[in-house]
């Protein structure tokens, strides 16, 4: 007597809401017709009664079937299940709900991205690791506040960032659209109490996801919100050049840099390493071209290189390989500013010094001794001891003392 | 001795595999879904009960059986299920095992009234409107006909 389940499952579910196959709605439960053979008819009719059971008691004779004008209607799916069921079975349908979101141009999320947890990390405590001052050595290490009016120096704000704090978070549009919304779901409820078309569910389930992404932007504005009690120096001149960063996704300044990875609050941050050369066992140079070393704020926090690069400690010569590390798998699981910035000095430092020219270590060697050695050559990097770079301090063998 | 190899036929028989045959409901099921009969098919075969009230245009189709495999199992709506019901009450005869479209459910009565002991092969090769007919013509031959 399980074959409601079966219907509903996987993309039948979706079927099912598109169909004129009429259901029941009975203390939040759908009840889909009861399909028969005669066994089934059998069992039915052993041990029903002939009357109908009422709308809304909930009880009668088999449990889980109700009998209405007839027809037998077997308990399917609580609708908060079909609601989160569809989200997960079909998430192209939920990003098409999340984009006809009324009220909406597009892009994700909803009303306004503020800026999240991650970026403010980013921002206040990873990039002052990076970017240092240039003017004097002995001035203190720069703070978020300091990296914050450095950016807005250098970047130029477009003046629809500078609004004040309610509007960046943009809680009465959100409100607004809550509204709207609810409205629309009052109308298709109370659904009827008698058999009704399925389609017509489908209608008060899009309605109701939608309020369920509304209520998660809610809540995350909330947080934010929260959070900001963490920065009393923030003012709107701060938070402009903050909405301008999430509304943008990206910054790069001073060989620091980060790009938003997917929609969410998740990014990409790098750290550009400049020229470098590097030294053989024989005392030959190789000049390293920059590329940038790129940790994933969503784990694991592995650093890789973003660009197609050959070095001794990375396997072949493509975009996004991981570097060879002394401590493989010892990688923090959880984001923090500690966790991305010693992942990308690890990274730097290994391509920088980990290469020991008389052990040869990596996965390859800038001299290659044996045959297996040399799928990924490097005499195209050599270059003279006495390059000009070099005698001009342009260029710096970082292996020198090993 | 004897006994031993008549219990030894006995076992090995029952551990062969006996082919599967879906039952008389989920052949009918299977005829009703794929023609989408409604109930008033169940008006069209009230009227053609009787031996010789059958609608006599039917002999003039195609005499040629419909290829169809029955599916292993058929689980309906209940309407469908009314109506697979009323067909295998109205037509309470072994020639419905051997149906393969609503034309040949309507014409199954009059073809058992006629004759109750066609052989289950030509009953399953051949379509009920040309037994009917040979059955009918007066220059009948116990040929099938091909």
């Amino acid at each position: 007597m399980r074959i409601g389940w079966g219907l509903l499952r996987g993309s039948r579910l979706f079927q099912l809401l598109e169909s004129e196959i009429e259901i029941v709605l009975l203390s939040d439960f759908v009840y889909v017709p009861l399909l028969m053979d005669l066994s089934i008819a059998e069992e039915i009719d052993a041990h029903s009664n002939d009357s109908e059971i009422r709308m809304g008691d909930g009880s009668d004779a088999l449990g889980e079937i109700i009998r209405l004008k007839g027809a037998c209607y077997i308990k399917a799916v609580h609708l908060k299940s079909v609601v989160s069921g569809l989200r997960a079975i079909h998430p192209e349908y939920d990003a098409r709900i999340r984009q006809d979101l009324p009220g909406r141009g597009g892009g994700d999320p909803v009303v306004f991205s503020p800026p999240g947890t991650r970026l403010m990390i980013i921002l206040t405590e990873i990039m002052p690791h990076f970017i240092h001052r240039k003017d004097r050595m002995d001035r203190p290490k720069l703070t978020g506040k300091d990296i914050l009016e450095l950016i807005e120096r250098r970047i130029e704000v477009p003046p629809a960032c500078r609004k004040d704090a309610d509007e960046i978070l943009g809680e009465g549009e959100l409100h607004k659209l809550r509204e709207g919304v609810k409205g629309r779901m009052a109308e298709c409820l109370p659904l009827p109490e008698k058999p009704f078309p399925a389609r017509l569910l489908k209608e008060w389930v899009t309605h109701s996801i939608q309020m369920q992404v509304l209520d998660e932007e809610q809540a995350r504005i909330e947080d934010f919100r929260g959070s900001w009690a963490n920065y009393p120096w923030m003012s709107d001149r701060h938070r402009a050049v903050l909405k301008y960063l999430s509304d943008k996704g990206s910054l790069e300044l001073d060989g620091f840099g980060f790009f938003r990875s997917g929609a969410g609050d998740d990014f990409i941050v790098y750290r550009r390493t400049g020229e470098y050369a590097l030294q053989d066992f024989f005392g030959r140079v190789y000049r390293f071209p920059d590329c940038r070393v790129a940790v994933t704020t969503f784990g694991p926090f592995k650093p890789y290189v973003l660009e197609s690069y050959k070095h001794p400690f990375l396997e072949s010569k493509g975009p996004g390989q991981s570097i060879c590390l002394q401590q493989q798998g010892l990688h923090s699981r959880k984001f923090s500013a500690e966790a991305i910035i010693k992942a990308l000095e690890e990274g730097i430092n290994a391509l920088f010094h980990g290469y020991d020219r008389r052990r040869r270590n990596g996965y390859h060697s800038l001299d290659p001794m044996t045959v297996h050695e040399r799928s990924v050559r490097f005499e195209d990097l050599r270059i003279p001891r006495d390059h000009p770079d070099i005698q001009a301090g342009r260029l710096e063998i970082k292996n020198l003392f090993r | 001795m004897e006994l031993t190899e008549r219990i030894r036929r006995e076992r090995l028989g029952k551990r062969a595999i006996k082919p599967f045959t879906p039952s008389l409901f989920t052949r009918i099921a299977g005829i009703v879904k794929r023609y989408g009969l409604d109930p008033g098919f169940l008006n069209m075969l009230d009227a053609a009960a009787g031996p010789n009230s059958f609608n006599h245009s039917l002999l003039s189709g195609s005499s040629s059986k419909a290829a169809y495999s029955p599916p292993l199992f058929a689980l309906v709506m209940e309407t469908e299920y009314r109506i697979i019901i009323g067909i295998m009450d109205r037509v309470a005869n072994p020639y419905l095992h051997f149906t393969n479209s609503p034309d040949e459910i309507l014409l199954c009565n009059a073809l058992f009234a006629l004759n109750p002991s066609i052989e289950p092969e030509r009953l399953r090769y051949h379509h009920f409107a040309a037994l009917l007919e040979r059955l009918m013509s007066p220059n009948r031959t116990e040929n099938p006909p091909q």
